[in-house]
């Protein structure tokens, strides 16, 4: 009894432990109880990977910083060593859209002019044309302040990779257009849907190997809409209407779909 | 697709074990942005923020073998030490005055102006979304635990509400968390 008391406390803390709201005390005997206890280790893993989510979206980390960090290396390989990296600051990769490579432009325009020197930034461009250098940085600058969804459907949307997807109805007459890309990453983009009152949502499915997945709430007059799917075994996509809050199985007729041929 | 990004993480983090500054290099790169974004909101400091993210990584850098990428994404398992770290030094005494500070804007009172912050915060549209899908109760418990920096004895006293309750609210405020980001397909899988 005082055993199956003594864990439900455990229990109890699970998720204030998670959120480093408890006293030192408590915690080093929660971390005790966790690395013993594999359902509550389980339940703590749960709550951190939420929490996780809770975080900024912040995207970029600064390049001085991690100069500093570098700094602090003992011992790191040099290039001179065979399979060495370079120490230069970590370069956005991935994505092939123009706005990569004017970012770049940008972080090199900047030390350019800067007083503080920034050893990582190759500077490629030192006599570019100081007019062509000043209208990348308006239209940068102009980059930056959109909203970063915008900037990265514009990116899918321009990417080759990208496999645009419409979905239709005979039935409704709406239609919607999705943009997936390889990695599963999808854009609800554009869309006839008509809006819904208040306590009515469309929901994203995916069909995956033959199960209907929710991809997603989508709201009741959606924008662009950000998700993401496994993308193996990807079938098709439908929307449905719902209650608000969505479901997590439906039992409605999709309003739009497209199923791969 | 999640699995794939967990063996990234586990081949990065035995890079860095090996002693591949590149690995730790991209780490910072995929990693740094929210890792240094939370420091920032919870500290309220951008240099001091700056400190939390290169102990953060360095930590990595000397101790790789703390990941477990079978019990978590490598970003879960930084931002867990970023907000760790963050609230040791909210909570220590030579921040005593950052403290001090942080409570006045945080009184009961203001405990309506933090929701408001945490609202203007670039989260993700359906990660507020789910926040705002939960009991005012329940939400403001998390928002003054995880975003303010309070112990639950604290939110507690903040809420003028018993422990008890203050330690449930924030469990099943985490469970209903998850069950909600997960139909809006954000939740990652553990």
């Amino acid at each position: 009894m005082s055993i199956k008391v003594d864990h439900q406390k455990f229990q109890e803390l699970l998720g204030a432990y998670a959120l480093h709201a408890v006293e030192d005390d408590e915690s080093l005997i929660m971390q005790l109880h966790v690395d013993e206890c594999s359902e509550c280790r389980d339940e703590l893993d749960q709550h951190l990977d939420v929490v996780s989510l809770l975080s900024s979206t912040e995207r970029f980390a600064p390049t001085d910083l991690w100069e500093t960090i570098a700094d602090e290396i003992p011992d790191a390989r040099t290039l001179n060593e065979p399979g060495a990296f370079r120490r230069h600051p970590p370069a956005a990769s991935g994505l092939k859209s123009s706005w990569v490579v004017r970012a770049a432009a940008l972080a090199a325009v900047l030390a350019m002019f800067s007083t503080s020197v920034i050893q990582t930034v190759r500077l490629n461009n030192v006599n570019a044309d100081l007019a062509v250098e000043q209208s990348t940085v308006a239209a940068l600058t102009e980059d930056l302040q959109r909203p970063p969804l915008d900037m990265a459907v514009e990116a899918a949307l321009s990417d080759s990779e990208g496999q645009r997807v419409i979905l239709g109805s005979q039935v409704s007459g709406s239609n919607a257009i999705i943009v997936l890309m390889s990695d599963g990453t999808g854009y609800v983009v554009e869309h006839t849907l008509q809006p819904l009152p208040a306590d009515r949502t469309y929901q994203l499915w995916a069909i995956i190997d033959g199960k209907i997945i929710s991809a997603g709430i989508l709201g009741s007059n959606p924008g662009v809409v950000p998700f993401r799917i496994d993308p193996d075994g990807f079938a098709g996509f439908a929307i449905t209407e719902e209650s608000l809050g969505g479901v997590e199985a439906s039992t409605n007729d999709p309003v739009v779909a497209w199923l791969d041929a | 697709m999640e699995t794939t990004a967990r063996q990234e993480d586990i081949e990065l983090v035995g890079q860095i074990a090996a002693g591949h500054e590149g690995a730790l290099a991209e780490v910072y790169r995929r990693h740094g942005g929210p890792v240094l974004g939370l420091a920032k909101r919870l500290l309220r400091d951008p240099n001091l923020a700056e400190e939390v993210v290169q102990e953060v990584i360095l930590r990595l850098w000397n101790n790789p073998e703390k990941f477990d990428g079978t019990r978590g994404s490598l970003r879960s398992f930084l931002l867990a030490h970023t907000h760790g770290r963050s609230i040791d030094l909210i909570r220590s005494e030579s921040a005593r005055r950052i403290r001090e500070e942080r409570d006045a804007q945080l009184a009961v009172e203001a405990g309506l102006s933090l929701e408001e912050e945490v609202w203007e915060m670039a989260l993700a549209d359906h990660v507020r979304q789910a926040l705002g899908e939960l009991d005012e109760g329940v939400r403001q418990a998390i928002e003054l635990a995880y975003f303010g920096g309070h112990t639950y004895r604290e939110v507690a006293e903040l809420l003028n509400t018993p422990e008890g309750t203050i330690k449930s609210r924030i469990r099943s405020g985490l469970q209903s968390l998850n069950g909600l980001l997960t139909k809006a397909g954000l939740a990652p899988v553990s």
